[in-house]
C-alpha cells in the first residue's frame, strides 16, 4: 500500500477504499487531521498514532464561490465536512446538483484531481461528494 | 513595576488605490503624521515595531521590511522589529509597542503597520490573501477567506435566524459610516437592496459585503504615562486601558459565543481593563465581510447570545446608536490593506475618544464623548479558527 502523501491515501484500484491520514491519542482517544506532532488535550511526546480517518461525514457549512483562483470551476461548492471520527476538515464538495446542496447533508470522501496547475496539470486532493448523489 | 501607557500620536495614509505608492511612501506619511499628533521631536523615539503581512510575496522585500520603511523615514540606530501576524499583525505591532513601555524597557516606542495590495496582479494578491492559512493543508484547495466568512454566515442564519436584509443591513450600516471618514477606501453610502444586489462571490456574501484589497498605512506612538501628563499639561490622555493577544482555540463554525477565541481573548482585556463589556461606548471591530460583525457583537459580549440582529435591527450599533460599532466604516468600507488594519483601528478609536472623528463623532444620549473603546482585530486561519486575535481597549483618563 503506498501512501501518497502526508495528509491522504489515494487507491490504486477501485478495490480500495481512500482516507485521509489522521492521528489519535492512545491517551485521551481525541483524533486530530492534519495528523499532529503531539495532542493538544494530553501535552506529552509519542501519545499520537496514524489512523485512516474520513470516509464519511457531514457537511457542517457551505459556500457556492462565484469567483474563484485560477484553475476552479465558477460556481464551485466549499464545504466544511465533520467527519464521523470528529475533526472538521475543509473540502471542495464534488457536485452536479449545486442547488441541492445542504447543511447536515451526508457525504463521502473522494480522492481526485482537484484543480489545474498554471501549466495545466492536475493537482490531486480529497473532495466530499453528496451520499447517493453524483 | 509596570507602567501604565499612554497613545501619544495617531496617524494615517488614506486606504485605497495608490498604484505610484511604495510600501515606503505609504507608511512614511503615517509615521510622520503620528509624529506631528503627538508633539515629540522624532529623536525621542527609541524604539520601533513594524508590520506588514504581504510586502514578502508582493514586492519581493523580505527579511527587514521595517529597517527598510524606518530608513525611508529618516530614522537610524534605533532599535526595529519586524512584526507579521496575518490581518491581525498591525495591532500585534502595537502590541509589542505597549509591552516595551509597560515594561519599562522603553519610553516613546513606534507601532507601524503597512500594507500594498495593488501591485498590478490580482490574481497574485488574492493568493498571496490565501497563504494565512496552513498551506499543506488548504494550498491547493482554493480556501477564499470569502468562503470561510461565508460558511460561518451560513451556519448562523440557520442557528439564529439571520435574514439576508439583516447581512445587508450591516453593510448598509457601515458603509454610511465609511463616507463621513476621509481615510476610508469607500466613500459611498449604499442601501441594503444595493449590497444585496451587489454580484454574489461566495453565497451568501455579496460583493458590496466584502472588504477589498488595499493600499494603506496606520502609525502609533506609545509611551509611558507620565511623559503623556507632562506634554499634555492637564488636558485627557488616552491610555491603553487593555492589551491581550491569543492564538485560535475554538471552532470557528461551530463553538457557540462563549466558546469563541474571541470572547475567551476579549474576556481577559475586560478583566486587565478593570471593565465589563456594558462600560465600552464604542467599538471597531474585524468585519472583514460586514456581516461578520453580527457574530462579533456577540463574541464580545455586547449582546447575549443569538440577540445581535436586534441590535442591527434596532440600529443600537449606528453612530447614533447607544453602543456604535465600525463608526469608520469598517474593513469592508474603511478598506483592509491588511498589515495596516489593526492600527487603523485603534487609531480610529483615539479620534472618537478625544472627540476629533468630526462628522463620525459618537456621543452619548447627554452629549458626552465616549470613555471606553475596543478594538478587534483577528488574523489567518488554522485549523478551523482565527490564527491570531488581538483586542485592546483604550480609555480617555
Ligand atoms: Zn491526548
Amino acid at each position: 500500500m503506498e501512501i501518497h502523501g502526508r495528509l491522504f491515501y489515494k487507491p490504486d484500484d477501485s478495490k480500495q477504499k481512500p482516507y485521509l491520514i489522521g492521528s489519535a491519542c492512545q491517551q485521551c482517544g481525541d483524533i486530530h487531521f492534519p495528523p499532529k506532532g503531539a495532542c493538544p488535550n494530553c501535552l506529552k511526546p509519542n501519545t499520537l498514532q496514524e489512523v485512516k480517518i474520513g470516509e464519511k461525514g457531514k457537511i457542517s457549512s457551505f459556500s457556492i464561490l462565484h469567483v474563484a483562483p485560477p484553475g476552479f470551476p465558477v460556481p464551485h461548492v466549499q464545504a466544511m465536512v465533520k467527519l464521523d471520527e470528529g475533526p472538521l476538515v475543509f473540502s471542495i464538495l464534488k457536485t452536479e446538483d449545486i442547488d441541492s446542496v445542504a447543511l447536515n447533508q451526508l457525504v463521502r470522501l473522494t480522492i481526485g484531481p482537484v484543480r489545474r496547475s498554471e501549466n495545466g496539470e492536475e493537482i490531486v486532493g480529497w473532495m466530499y461528494q453528496p451520499e447517493g448523489g453524483r | 513595576m509596570v507602567n501604565d501607557v499612554a497613545v501619544l500620536g495617531i496617524g494615517m495614509h488614506p486606504f485605497g488605490k495608490f498604484e505610484n505608492k511604495h510600501l515606503k511612501d505609504l507608511a512614511n506619511t503615517a509615521i510622520w503624521n503620528a509624529i506631528e499628533d503627538a508633539g515629540i521631536h522624532a529623536s525621542k523615539i527609541q524604539a520601533a515595531y513594524v508590520g506588514n503581512c504581504l510586502g514578502g510575496l508582493l514586492v519581493g522585500q523580505e527579511s527587514v521590511r521595517g529597517q527598510v520603511i524606518l530608513r525611508h523615514a529618516g530614522f537610524k540606530g534605533i532599535p526595529i522589529v519586524n512584526v507579521e501576524n496575518a490581518c491581525a499583525t498591525a495591532s500585534t505591532a502595537f502590541r509589542m509597542a505597549w509591552l516595551s513601555v509597560k515594561s519599562g524597557l522603553h519610553d516613546v516606542v513606534l507601532a507601524v503597520g503597512v500594507e500594498k495590495m495593488f501591485v498590478g496582479n490580482t490574481a497574485k494578491s488574492i493568493e498571496a490573501l490565501s497563504t494565512a492559512t496552513d498551506i499543506e493543508v488548504c494550498g491547493n484547495m482554493g480556501l477564499q477567506f470569502t468562503s470561510i466568512y461565508a460558511m460561518n454566515i451560513r451556519k448562523k442564519m440557520d442557528r439564529y435566524g439571520w435574514t439576508k436584509e439583516d447581512l445587508g443591513l450591516v453593510a448598509e450600516k457601515n458603509s454610511y459610516n465609511g463616507s463621513l471618514n476621509p481615510y476610508a477606501q469607500f466613500k459611498k453610502p449604499l442601501s441594503k437592496e444595493e449590497v444585496l444586489a451587489s454580484k454574489m462571490i461566495a453565497d451568501p456574501i455579496t460583493l458590496f459585503m466584502a472588504s477589498p484589497m488595499g493600499d494603506g498605512a496606520a502609525a502609533a506612538i506609545v509611551c509611558n504615562e507620565k511623559i503623556a501628563r507632562q506634554l499634555k499639561k492637564g488636558n485627557p490622555i488616552i491610555r491603553v486601558a487593555a492589551s491581550e493577544l491569543s492564538s485560535g482555540h475554538a471552532s470557528m463554525l461551530e463553538s457557540t459565543p462563549k466558546e469563541s477565541t474571541t470572547y475567551t481573548t476579549a474576556l481577559k482585556a475586560y478583566e486587565q481593563a478593570g471593565v465589563g463589556p456594558e462600560d465600552i461606548d464604542l467599538a471597531e471591530v474585524h468585519d472583514a465581510m460586514s456581516p461578520a460583525e453580527l457574530k462579533i457583537y456577540e463574541e464580545l459580549g455586547l449582546c447575549n447570545e443569538g440577540d445581535a440582529i436586534k441590535l442591527i435591527r434596532e440600529g443600537r450599533t449606528k453612530i447614533s446608536g447607544d453602543i456604535p460599532v465600525n463608526p469608520s466604516g469598517g474593513l469592508a468600507s474603511r478598506g483592509h490593506p491588511v498589515g495596516a488594519t489593526g492600527l487603523a483601528q485603534i487609531a480610529e478609536v483615539v479620534w472618537q475618544l478625544r472627540g476629533e472623528a468630526g462628522k463620525r463623532q459618537v456621543r452619548s444620549g447627554d452629549g458626552k464623548l465616549p470613555r471606553f473603546g475596543l478594538t478587534q482585530n483577528d488574523g489567518g486561519y488554522v485549523e478551523g479558527d482565527q490564527a491570531a486575535s488581538c483586542i485592546h481597549i483604550l480609555s480617555r483618563v
